[in-house]
């Protein structure tokens, strides 16, 4: 049975509200278990108290971009994880093949590990590096 | 399991994977969440489910600082609001009032109001509502 304009709107508003409410939930649970205020999330990212209190509220889409910079703020990464949607009737994707393999190895997503720059170990001594003259040539004249 | 537990598959709104949402019998036999849930427009209802998962995915994490529902500090009945749209979004704001028991969400009713604070009229008849079907409970 082709899906109705009504179950379109309802999943598509249900996957919206969804990842939207998930932010907002999870950005407003790590400020109150890190105990940093509104105020100073703001300070962090180098915008207004008003800016942080849209963001947090969910009267603005949060682009991704900003989504990255309150992570980096708060200590967190946040990771896209493409999840295949098990029931597809009533959505747009509803005949198409199934969800390809890999997005199930997206679940563990390389990163990067940052190490200070500046900073070298207390016995750090820089590489002596000898050379031996190569056998096969003649010596320079 | 007492008669206002009796599992009626009409009065589940959400069954998560965790979390089941359900709506308040009165001794009358009326269940108001679901005659408020069966009014709701497709937009609507995919954002009742969408709350739902929010609040599920927190309670089960136990995410703290839940933007979704709040305490009415009026209800004579302990009564939780569940924000079914976001409180920054635009008016009519959907709400609902619950009771939690574990994994359970009772909802005594839901609404839509132009305002953010709750009227103390829906606040009333939500503590109606939960307190006919808390002594059902008790009685069975």
């Amino acid at each position: 049975m082709r899906p109705t304009g009504e179950d379109v709107r309802t999943r598509r508003t249900y996957e919206e509200e969804l990842l939207v409410g998930e932010v907002v939930e999870t950005v407003s649970g790590l400020l109150e278990s890190s105990q940093v205020q509104r105020k100073e999330l703001a300070s962090r990212l180098g915008v207004s108290p008003g800016r942080v209190s849209q963001m947090l509220s969910g009267s603005d889409n949060l682009t991704l971009r900003s989504l990255a910079a309150v992570g980096l703020a708060l200590g967190v990464r946040f990771e896209l994880h493409p999840v295949a949607i098990r029931d597809r009737a009533g959505t747009p994707a509803e005949h198409d093949p199934p969800a390809p393999d890999w997005l199930a190895r997206l679940k563990r997503t390389a990163t990067f590990q940052f190490r200070p720059l500046s900073r070298k170990p207390a016995q750090w001594r820089a590489p002596v590096r000898t050379f031996k003259p190569c056998e096969n040539h003649e010596p320079a004249a | 399991m007492t008669k206002a537990d009796r599992a009626e598959d009409d009065d589940v709104l959400y069954g998560g994977t965790w979390l089941t949402v359900r709506a308040m019998q009165r001794s009358n036999g009326q269940l108001p969440a679901l005659s408020w849930y069966r009014a709701l427009d497709g937009r609507e209802l995919g954002a009742f489910r969408a709350a739902a998962t929010n609040v599920e995915n927190s309670w089960r994490a136990r995410r703290p600082g839940i933007v979704r529902t709040a305490r009415i500090p009026r209800s004579s009945q302990g009564l939780t609001q569940l924000r079914v749209t976001l409180p920054a979004a635009k008016p009519p704001h959907l709400r609902a009032m619950f009771l939690r028991d574990e994994q359970v969400m009772w909802l005594t009713h839901g609404f839509s109001t132009q305002k953010k604070i709750l009227d103390l009229a829906e606040i009333e008849l939500g503590d109606s509502i939960a307190a006919d079907w808390l002594q059902q409970r008790s009685a069975s």
